[in-house]
């Protein structure tokens, strides 16, 4: 019978100190994946708080200066609001667009053409924006569209890749047989989308709504090319400070603000998860 | 042995038109502003350079066959493939023993997780940047822990080099990985785990023959993600290596600096071929080994 | 669309349908065969048959939810063929309800009157009278989800005739409910059409259900109709070896034609010469028969007589039993017999004879296609 079984035999002790420091491990790299993660971020909320002149960490003490400061500085004041209402904008259109992309692709009856389309709307997803900022703004120059529109178009186009991820999942849990219902009781197609369809799948379109908002009020790599002096969004300003003024603690504040506003949206997407799993 | 039967009918006609309708709008913006505007940069790196216009008038192939015969672009385009996958593959190793971790949880537990790694990837990359510069930079964080621990020799130059890009690449992708991954091994049934123990394999080999196969698409997700998005860090890569440290995005962005088109073309479709052969060789060594049958 | 839907719950203006060739394909799977169907205005039709038969596309053909490939279709006698769904007058009980989960039961109940643009003081009385005639007033505000499964079917019902549609649609409606609550809302469904003097197309793989509630019955199987009737007709004198054994279990049995005349067919079946009307088929030919379970009648017999048959199984089933016997070489027989009749003492192993009336024996033909 023993000659059978050729699986190795548990040596207890040796085998538990082993499996003890296994799991230490994961554990370890767990926590620091989180710490390198997160660490960046909390560090520069943390010195944004400081009360000193120049970076010192830990601060010597606590205080509002900055922020005080960043909210009196118009460059960066205006620089924030562009970035709200670019994001607004860009938001709004890339929801629009992603709810009739997925409206579109709910209705083909051809998989093959669905698959490749869905494809074409995620591309921007992958595709390096950094050569999309170019592209465009060659293309701009070339066919003489203004850059603040065109600023707004490159959000629109980086965003709707994340509004669409969010909308298309929504519309493939609604269950279609709604639809027909209201069509069977006489509601006309636009009538059974506003009555029956958009109550039904709205945590789709605010959360794809504040997806795009969040992308567009980060995004970098078209905005490097599509701003210019007096006409710049708050990354790319807080990207000038960094790059010829040095790491000065208002940039730390503008940057906090900007982490609060993510924290608030954040929330939100989250609370619409959990209403709506209910 | 009937009427013929047409192949589509007419309810097929009616959902293409109503598909059409709604499809057009988001179909011609992307055309227009996405596709269009590529499609022109890339005639605009097969044209002679024209100081006097956007896009020149002949026909070249010069300005890749310039690129692509100096030492200079050639070793920058080597840092920027080895650096990539440098991050992908320390991202990997890293994410993959986290999402692991992860998987192991409770699911409450392991939903807090998730979110502490979503919610960074939603903080813009260049206030992430500027938290490395905060830890690295000669009075950062971690020289002033050093000397706070006792250490007393000169402070560590970290930032503006390869390093500091690496580390802080790799920790703004980690992300992606980690819940790249962590998706796929939800997927994996439990009890693939438990009749490969139930046979007789240890955790080791379980984990070897069973899970990591199983986690292929997973890995493969994360990886696409990760060397995609070192591709055109431009503003990391900037902010940590210093004015010095070059890789392909950051000549793509001198180029546009100093209005050379052209270059700033070839540049970019350099940086997409590598994008693109990566992906294929990824996409190829990671596939699962039994889709090789199935149809896509 | 409002134009021609007055609102009124009681006189009758129930709508004929029709099916005029008509062909539905999904690609190269034919779902609809060349199908015509007529169904009278005010009656209550089933369309029976197993999965994958086409009732269910047939009636979303009616519906308007799918265009058929081929033939027309017409509601009261004009072609509605390209109409869409939401302009053909007809209400329709889904399968899985379809209630819409954002609103409560009177809102449901009250849509269709909206979409029609009657105003809201007329719609009120309506929905309030329907729901009580669904016996819901009490759970007029609630959602939905806060419903029974036969509570929800009865919104369904209410939200798809409170607008007095000519044609009622039902897709499997009962189908999700447990057993005693499907048979009670069978004998409701069936009222409220009456009462409401509405076409009811209803479809269903329940051939039970469908004997039991419908006016006029249609087999259906392949794509096509395997044979329309009442319910008795149906299932007294199926037409076809499907219609026969689709309609409750049923012996099929090859009788061999021993004489073909102008008047009559004489076949040879379990033992007996029987005349049936002429069938076409040639002597020396086999004719597949039915003979119900509960057409035959057992007695005593030993395993002396030759033809003597051996009881195999007898399974006790409340009111009667079902009792399996058979002889050396040939297809078992199965007879149902009540309880309380003479064969109630038969037994396991015991050597019977089956005793039959010749006019039982149902001659069918070939089914037009195997499935």
């Amino acid at each position: 019978m023993s000659t059978i079984n050729t699986l190795p035999s548990a040596v207890p002790a040796q085998g538990q100190l082993r499996r003890n420091l296994v799991a230490a491990a994961f554990n370890l790299v767990l926590g620091l994946s989180c710490a390198l993660v997160l660490g960046p971020i909390l560090v520069i909320v943390f010195v944004s708080f400081s009360s000193s002149e120049n970076f010192a960490f830990p601060p010597p003490a606590l205080s509002l200066r900055w922020f005080s400061q960043f909210f009196t500085t118009p460059s960066l004041t205006s620089a924030l609001l562009l970035s709200m209402e670019i994001a607004l904008l860009a938001a709004s259109a890339a929801t629009l667009l992603a709810l009739l992309a997925s409206m579109a692709l709910m209705r083909l009856p051809s998989p093959k053409l669905s698959a490749f389309l869905q494809t074409l709307f995620l591309a921007p997803l992958v595709f390096p924006t950094i050569i999309l900022g170019l592209s465009l703004l060659l293309f701009y120059r070339v066919a003489g569209i203004d850059l603040t529109f065109g600023l707004i178009l490159a959000h629109v186009t980086v965003a709707l890749p994340y509004a669409f991820r969010a909308i298309i999942a929504e519309l493939a849990a609604f269950d279609a047989g709604l639809s027909e219902a209201a069509a069977s009781l006489g509601a006309p197609p636009l009538r059974s989308l506003w009555h029956v369809t958009l109550p039904l799948i709205w945590p789709g379109l605010l959360s794809g709504w504040i997806f795009a908002f969040v992308v567009s009020i980060g995004e970098l790599n078209t905005s490097l090319f599509l701003t210019g002096p007096g006409f710049t969004t708050l990354p790319i300003e807080v990207f000038g400070y960094l790059q010829f003024e040095g790491a000065q603690l208002v940039i730390a504040a503008a940057s906090t603000v900007q982490i609060g506003i993510i924290v608030v949206l954040f929330a939100t997407i989250q609370s619409i998860r959990w209403i709506a799993g209910k | 042995m009937k009427k013929p039967i047409p192949i589509k009918d007419r309810s097929d006609l009616r959902a293409y038109r109503q598909a059409a309708l709604l499809g057009a709008p988001p179909i011609a913006y992307l055309l227009v502003f996405f596709a269009l505007p590529i499609l022109y940069l890339f005639v605009a790196g097969l044209k002679t350079p024209d100081p006097t216009a956007f896009i020149g008038a002949d026909w070249t192939f010069a300005n890749y066959t310039d690129i692509l015969s100096d030492g200079y672009y050639l070793g920058v385009i080597v840092r920027t493939l080895g650096s990539g996958l440098g991050i992908v593959l320390i991202a990997l190793i890293i994410g993959y023993a986290a999402a692991y971790k992860m998987e192991s949880l409770k699911p409450q537990t392991r939903t807090w997780f998730l979110l502490l790694f979503l919610f960074p990837l939603m903080v813009s990359n260049v206030v992430r940047a500027y938290g490395w510069m905060a830890i690295l930079g000669r009075t950062g964080v971690l020289n002033t822990s050093l000397r706070a621990v006792g250490y007393d020799g000169p402070p560590l130059r970290i930032l503006f080099s390869m390093e500091a890009v690496v580390i802080g690449l790799m920790t703004i992708l980690l992300p992606y990985m980690v819940i790249s991954v962590l998706n796929a091994l939800n997927t994996i049934d439990r009890r693939y785990r438990e009749a490969a123990a139930s046979l007789g394999a240890s955790p080791w080999r379980t984990f070897w023959h069973i899970t990591l196969p199983l986690s292929a698409p997973g890995v493969l997700t994360g990886t696409l993600l990760v060397f995609l998005l070192t591709l055109s860090a431009y503003i990391t890569v900037s902010l940590l290596g210093g004015p010095r440290f070059k890789l392909l995005v950051s000549l793509v962005f001198d180029a546009v600096q100093t209005f050379q088109w052209a270059k700033a073309s070839v540049l970019s479709f350099i940086l997409l071929a590598l994008a693109l052969g990566v992906s294929v060789i990824l996409i190829l060594a990671l596939r699962p080994a039994g889709a090789g049958g199935r149809s896509k | 669309m409002s134009e021609n839907v007055k609102p009124a719950l009681s006189g009758a203006r129930a709508a004929s349908v029709t099916l005029r060739d008509v062909t539905k394909a999904y690609g190269s799977f034919v779902a609809v065969h060349d199908l015509s169907l007529e169904v009278p205005a005010g009656q209550f039709v089933s369309l029976l048959g197993p999965s994958g038969c086409g009732k269910t596309s047939c009636l979303r053909l009616i519906a308007g939810f799918e265009t058929p490939t081929a033939g027309r279709v017409y509601v009261r006698g004009e072609d509605v063929t390209n109409v869409p769904p939401y302009r053909r007058d007809l209400g329709m009980v889904f399968q899985s309800y379809a209630l819409f989960p954002h609103m409560t039961v009177a809102a449901n109940v009250d849509f269709g009157l909206r979409m029609r643009g009657i105003p809201k003081p007329d719609r009120k009385p309506l929905v309030e009278r329907t729901l009580s005639l669904v016996k819901l007033t009490p759970f007029a505000d609630r959602y939905p989800k806060q419903l029974s499964g036969g509570q929800q079917q009865r919104v369904a019902l209410a939200r798809a005739v409170v607008f007095k549609p000519g044609v009622l649609l039902l897709d499997e409606s009962l189908a999700a409910l447990d057993k005693s609550l499907r048979e009670e809302m069978q004998t409701e469904l069936r009222n409220l059409q009456r009462q409401l003097g509405i076409t009811a197309i209803f479809v269903t793989h329940d051939q039970e259900e469908a004997l039991t509630m419908s006016d006029i019955v249609v087999v259906m199987n392949a794509g096509r109709i395997e044979q329309k009737g009442s319910p008795a007709e149906v299932y007294e004198r199926p037409e076809t070896e499907f219609v026969a054994r689709f309609l409750g279990a049923s012996n099929i049995l090859n009788g061999l034609v021993t004489e073909t005349s102008a008047t009559a067919t004489r076949i040879r079946v379990l033992d007996r010469d029987i005349s049936l009307p002429p069938c076409g088929v040639a002597a020396g030919q086999r004719l597949p028969v039915s003979l119900r379970p509960e057409r035959i009648g057992l007695v005593r017999s030993s395993s002396l007589d030759a033809g003597a048959y051996q009881v195999t199984d007898v399974v006790y089933r409340g009111a009667h039993r079902q009792i399996a016997i058979s002889r050396s070489g040939e297809v078992p027989l199965v007879v149902v017999s009540a309880n309380t009749s003479a064969e109630a003492e038969i037994e396991r192993d015991h050597w019977v004879k089956p005793m039959f009336d010749p006019a039982s024996v149902i001659p069918l033909r070939a089914t037009a296609s195997k499935v």
